[in-house]
């Protein structure tokens, strides 16, 4: 038998599908970053609000340690002189992660000493400064101490301190200065004794003792290196408490002495432990343990479980160590319910889902468009020897790598779209100053980057399941994909926009028929973005139909153009039906996203005056009635309706009467058209004004209890000192009235934007009747709230400036009352702005960029027709003028559609964004229509039209026929 | 109970092929289904492609040509028969993609008329691109490259990119990309062309056919050339006619189609078959039988129309070759001792 000579097998290099994929990616520069970049935007929207969640909840935390200095105190019950118990629960304190020091601070009382006479004999009660006696508390605590203090303190010099040096407060130096006439500044050398027994050992409190009674231990040298006063009210404040004193006239004004305010800081260290345990066990204070949470530690162990942590920790230290009174952690509920808005917030990514699948959509129709247009390309790879295997993995490489810079491109555009949406206080309005703030303390949850990869990971898997299967139908061989033949559609036209009808009548139909509330809310919001795909689908189909056929009734005025233009539509169902569908989706959500934003800022900002009532809302605890001729003699004021209030009841039900100068009210509160159901506002009130007993019942209690107008009613009614039953004529029925909220609290579907502040009347609802009326019967004359009608808040300051001054009243104004101070909603409402203006901008720049990238990939497929055109003898302008004409066409009818597409879904939008939302709508949504910025996204979106389609029609019209026909 | 058990040795008919036999087809059918319809492309065709000759196939639009280059080239498999390439001496059409693709590496080279050149690479890296895949070592890469680009007369264009070339160019770059994989064998392989010469005008085609010939000496390559264009025909070592999916005429040299006028060189296939030229059987009326006689050392090839047949079917007397009696015309059975006549 011969030999047979085998040849060589040559394996193929599996280096050549990466190096390929990242030479074809620069190739195709433009299309590719196109992909990444819609990519990004689906990485970036859930990110960004987890980002911004957990910068949010970070910022709060950060915030609540910056205000607390310490979180948890422990001090032994007064009863006990053990403190032992203090120390081992500092110690156990300590073994905690979550503790970041733990110190046990004694202090005791110092007298200042100097070139004056020794003092003999001293009693903490006593007159001591008129006995030339300058006494203070010495706190005894260290650097870490005095930097946890340093948030609640403001200084001169230094807040650290090393062995010989003193820090004294404020007040301390001012007394010192008039008890002495001794000037102590920063440098000052001074001299104290400290007293080891205080007055604990003593049968008496107050009683006299003489140094070595009291353990003097005479510290001389000290130098002052700061000086210090406390700023707020703190727990510094509480837990080294100050004794009201009388030191010079026994029966002058007291002082507070020997607190914070009064004290002197030293180290520890520099004292004798002997010293200190006797200053700890028989000073005359109590000595403190303060922990000092770590928020990095607790940060780390879960955002939202800072607060658990927190208080479960006091939770334990309290079981272990019954003997001590363990406090602080009293503003912690604020804390967690600002986290808490925070997590709740992670909802708001479903605002943002038809932006998100958008974006897929777009990127997966761009690689499978990128794939069809390689078709030639992969086949002559085939024909070089490229196996199937090997292209399969270059493409699939191009996708990793594609997903990689999406990744990273989204996950940078949410570091800044995640402060953006922190810092938005309106549509396109952001705070600079929260954004650095976002900015700075950047916080990337785990489960952001886990979903961002996955979302990244999502084109690769198109790509391996769909995309890159379809490199197999390329043969070699193949010129170029050729585009196939399409049948004219056979579908009655009339189904599209019969269809679309359908939708968008149940969508419209939907929030009204069942009222979007919390669940319903989130499953109407999937039910409208399925809506929205469906529609722009639908209306895509129809408007490309009618466009066709606009195209033949402008004959006249297109010329032969027509005919193709007219027969391009028809036939190119697979061209032009998910271009269409992309720019309807796309201008369609910029339109809603843009009327959803201002219609809910529109509506929150109705609610608020509404709830205000009135310009301004002076909320007192209890005014006489004269007062309110007072107000209205200021300057800046035109009216001021007084409010007088009591309970009520008819039979369970307890409401409140809320009394009220009909006339004035009318002129002064701001109300809506639904406030009054039995008729205007200035019919119901001039009848109530014209009925001495008349009152305004809820529509509620109107139904329940079978009463209209004209009908009596027996209430009874709380006075000043008891109950009477009193007979009012009911003058009109209501469903809310402005200033007070929802007349009847059964008729409340969620926490109303009043609520909030406490404008919303409380118990089971209100009625309105006379002011003097309900005076005479109650004889309470008391006015609880002013409705004041002003002409600018700058003209009535000397108001403002006489109430601010009398603690025991607060204005609201438009300017003052805003749901954004208040940590348990803000984070929800700028979160809601922040992610829709997100959207609309992400929207509008997709929408541009779906317009260049589909045009001129339309173009390059159809570069044989065009050349075909110009070998028929049409000119180079014919073309360009046909093309662009074409392109045209098509962005106006997706404009148009989505214009009225757009309009129907920003109303749907608002109602479900204010159904998952935290206020409850009294009033019916507003919509607002912010022309401006409609008018400015159209004008921008047709430039970028004109642009994106001559560009391409340019292109098509230098198609040289010589070198495209070759080739067929 | 006895079970016999029955061995069949499969017949390797390539084991036993010349090895002067680069490729070869064996009763190949080729069908397309495309929905209800069925399009027979390839009809029963059976060649074979020596080494370092260049075969040329011509016929009309719709003829096959293209299929029957897939077919050999193992891009599509052919419904029915045999395709053997040498280097793997076996039959490819039972062999999977990856096996095909790995083996058509080193042993096979592709030009067709748009070239297939990849438009953001230049001249040298397109020359290159298949040794890449291939996992050619860059060394060795850079110095076959090098050596092409200069066989092909394109070192002073090989830093232009493919869309800056002009048609002559970029067929040889294309020529020079089939070729570059093939150096292992030193040049032993075989290139499949499909209209090579479709878009060039005649004088570049000429000077890109003179390219094949230098190539087939120097390199000892084999082509394998689908075409319509006569000059192509007229440069090859045979030239085989296909119509319809069948084998219509083949000729041992480069010959000008139209000197044949009506004659036709035709050859036997592996089961002793011969095709009938289309256009000739046209020209006599398409008849559906014929009468063949070998004479005077012709065969003599005659349609079967009238009298011919009758003439045939004329009866003879025969004489018993038993016992020597005479059989009368017509009858079959000896009459003297019953012996039957047998053919």
């Amino acid at each position: 038998m011969k030999e047979v000579v085998q040849h060589e097998m040559l394996k193929g290099s599996i280096w050549w599908p990466p190096s390929y994929a990242m030479t074809s990616l620069w190739n195709h520069k433009v299309r590719n970053i196109g992909i990444a970049l819609i990519l990004a935007v689906s990485v970036s929207i859930p990110t960004t609000v987890f980002i911004w969640t957990g910068t949010g909840t970070s910022l709060a935390v950060d915030e609540y340690f910056e205000e607390n200095a310490y979180q948890i105190n422990l001090r032994v019950q007064t009863s006990l002189t053990d403190y032992s118990s203090l120390v081992e629960a500092r110690d156990f304190a300590l073994a905690s992660p979550f503790i970041e020091y733990a110190h046990v601070v004694p202090s005791s009382v110092c007298i200042l000493q100097g070139d004056w006479d020794d003092w003999t004999l001293y009693n903490i009660g006593y007159l001591n400064y008129r006995e030339g006696i300058k006494d203070g508390r010495i706190i005894l605590g260290n650097n870490e101490m005095l930097d946890a203090f340093s948030t609640e303190l403001e200084w001169r010099g230094e807040l650290r301190l090393d062995p010989g040096e003193v820090i004294v407060s404020e007040y301390f130096v001012e007394s010192a200065a008039v008890v002495h006439d001794v000037t102590i500044d920063i440098g000052s050398v001074i001299s104290l004794d400290i007293l080891r027994y205080g007055a604990k050992q003593r049968p008496k409190d107050d009683e006299w003792a003489t140094p070595e009674e009291l353990g003097r231990i005479g510290l001389k040298g000290l130098r002052v290196v700061g000086i210090f006063k406390v700023v707020r009210v703190s727990m510094l404040g509480q837990l080294f408490t100050s004794r009201s004193r009388l030191n010079w006239d026994p029966l002058g004004r007291p002082d507070t002495v020997l607190g914070m305010n009064d004290s002197v800081i030293m180290l520890q260290d520099q004292l004798d432990p002997a010293v200190i345990n006797d200053v700890s066990t028989r000073g005359y204070f109590s000595p403190v343990g303060l922990l000092r949470a770590s928020a990095e530690e607790l940060k780390a162990a879960g955002l939202t479980t800072v607060t658990y942590n927190l208080a479960s920790l006091k939770v334990r230290i309290e079981e272990m160590f019954p003997e001590l009174r363990v406090t602080g952690l009293t503003t912690i509920d604020e804390l967690q319910a600002h986290i808490a808005t925070y997590v709740r917030s992670q909802v708001l990514i479903i605002l943002a889902l038809p932006v998100m699948i958008m974006s897929l959509m777009l990127t997966i129709f761009t690689s499978e468009t990128s794939i069809s247009y390689r078709r030639g390309e992969i086949s002559a790879l085939r024909a070089k020897g490229a196996s199937f295997n090997q292209i399969f993995a270059a493409v699939i490489w191009e996708s990793i790598v594609l997903a990689a810079i999406g990744f990273i491109v989204g996950f940078f555009l949410s570091l800044v779209m995640a402060p953006l949406m922190g810092a938005s206080t309106g549509l396109l309005t952001f705070n600079m100053e929260t954004f650095q703030l976002f900015l700075e303390s950047t916080v990337v949850p785990i489960q952001a980057v886990i979903l961002a990869a996955a979302i990244s990971m999502y084109l690769p898997s198109a790509y391996l399941l769909h995309v890159a299967r379809r490199i197999d139908v390329s043969e070699v061989g193949q010129p170029t994909s050729r585009n196939e033949y399409e049948l004219p559609e056979e579908t009655n036209p009339l189904v599209y926009p019969l269809g679309l009808l359908l939708i968008v009548s149940v969508l419209i139909a939907m929030p009204i028929l069942i009222p979007p509330v919390n669940e319903i809310a989130l499953l109407q919001l999937l039910v409208a973005t399925v809506g929205l795909f469906a529609s722009a689908y639908l209306g895509s189909r129809a408007m490309r139909i009618a466009t066709s056929h606009a195209s033949g009734k402008f004959t006249p005025i297109i010329g032969e153009k027509s005919l193709y233009l007219q027969q391009s539509l028809r036939r190119r169902k697979g061209q032009f039906i998910p271009l269409l569908v992309i720019l309807t989706l796309t201008l369609t959500t910029t339109t809603m996203v843009l009327i959803q934003t201002q219609s809910f800022e529109a509506t929150l900002d109705r609610e608020m005056r509404y709830s205000l009532g009135a310009d301004m809302r002076v909320e007192t605890y209890g005014t006489p009635l004269s007062f309110f001729d007072t107000i209205e003699d200021f300057p800046g004021v035109v009216a001021a309706s007084p409010v007088v209030h009591t309970t009520a009841a008819v039979g369970t039900e307890i409401f409140w009467l809320k009394g009220i100068r009909p006339t004035v009210y009318l002129n002064v509160a701001d109300f809506d058209s639904s406030s009054f159901v039995s008729g205007t506002p200035q019919s119901v009130l001039t009848s109530l004004n014209g009925t001495e007993n008349g009152i305004v019942i809820s529509q509620f209690y109107s139904e329940i209890w079978g009463r209209g107008v004209g009908d009596q009613v027996t209430v009874l009614v709380a006075t000043s000192t008891s109950t009477i039953f009193v007979d009012f004529e009911i003058v009109g029925i209501m469903k809310s009235a402005p200033g007070f909220g929802m007349a009847a609290a059964a008729d409340l579907g969620g926490t109303p934007f009043g609520a909030y502040f406490g404008f919303q009347v409380s118990l089971r609802g209100f009625a309105l009747v006379n002011l003097e009326y309900l005076s005479n019967v109650t004889a309470i004359s008391d006015v609880e709230v002013y409705l004041v009608d002003i002409t600018s808040y700058e003209e009535v300051q000397p108001l403002v400036e006489v109430i601010r001054s009398d603690k025991n009243a607060e204005i609201y104004t438009v300017e003052n009352v805003s749901l954004l101070d208040l940590p348990g909603i803000s984070p929800f409402l700028t979160g809601t702005q922040g992610l829709t203006t997100i959207s609309y901008i992400l929207c509008a720049a997709m929408g541009l960029s779906a317009i260049g990238l589909f045009l001129s990939s339309a173009v390059s497929e159809r570069q044989s027709e065009y050349a075909i055109f110009r070998a028929l003898g049409g000119t180079k302008k014919q073309v360009v003028s046909m093309v662009f004409g074409e392109f045209a066409g098509l962005i106006l009818a997706a404009l148009a559609i989505s214009f009225i597409l757009g309009i129907v879904f920003g109303y749907v939008m608002t109602f479900l964004t204010l159904g998952i939302s935290m206020v409850f709508p009294i009033l019916a949504e507003t919509i607002a229509l912010p022309v401006t910025v409609m008018v400015l996204t159209l004008t921008l979106e047709g430039m970028v039209m004109v642009i994106a389609c001559y560009i391409p029609a340019r292109r098509a019209g230098s198609v040289d026929p010589a070198q495209v026909l070759r080739n067929l | 109970m006895v079970t016999t058990t029955q061995t069949t040795e499969e017949l390797d008919i390539f084991g036993e092929m010349p090895d002067d036999i680069v490729a070869s087809l064996h009763n190949c059918y080729k069908i397309y289904k495309t929905n209800e319809l069925e399009v027979v492309a390839l009809s029963g065709i059976s060649l074979q492609i020596l080494e370092g000759k260049i075969m040329a196939v011509v016929g009309p639009s719709g003829s096959g040509k293209t299929t029957l280059i897939n077919v050999l080239g193992g891009i599509t498999k052919a419904t029915v028969g045999k395709v053997y390439w040498a280097n793997l001496r076996k039959d490819i059409t039972r062999l999977s993609e990856r096996v095909l693709t790995e083996a058509r590496r080193s042993f096979m080279g592709f030009v067709f008329q748009i070239n297939n050149l990849l438009p953001h690479l230049n001249a040298w890296q397109n020359v290159e691109l298949a040794a890449r895949i291939a996992g050619v070592p860059r060394s060795v890469r850079k110095e076959r490259v090098d050596k092409l680009i200069k066989i092909v007369g394109l070192e002073e264009r090989k830093r232009n990119k493919a869309t800056t070339l002009s048609g002559g160019e970029r067929s040889r770059v294309a020529i020079a990309s089939a070729l570059v994989n093939l150096f292992d064998h030193e040049g032993k392989g075989l290139v499949l062309c499909d209209e090579p010469t479709g878009d060039l005008d005649p004088e570049t085609g000429e000077r890109i056919l003179d390219l094949f010939r230098e190539l087939n000496e120097s390199l000892g390559t084999s082509f394998f050339i689908v075409t319509h264009s006569q000059q192509v025909a007229s440069k090859a070592d045979v030239t085989v006619e296909i119509r319809d999916g069948v084998i219509s005429g083949f000729h041992q040299t480069g010959i000008d189609l139209d000197t044949l006028d009506t004659t036709r060189i035709l050859r036997l296939d592996d089961k002793y078959r011969l095709p009938m030229p289309m256009e000739l059987l046209e020209l006599a009326g398409n008849p559906k039988e014929f009468k063949i006689t070998y004479r005077d050392n012709k065969f003599i090839l005659e349609p079967q129309v009238g009298d011919i047949v009758d003439s045939i079917r004329v009866r003879k007397a025969r004489t018993c070759r038993v016992c020597g009696s005479d059989i009368p015309a017509g009858k079959y059975i000896c009459p003297n001792c019953g012996s039957q006549v047998t053919v």
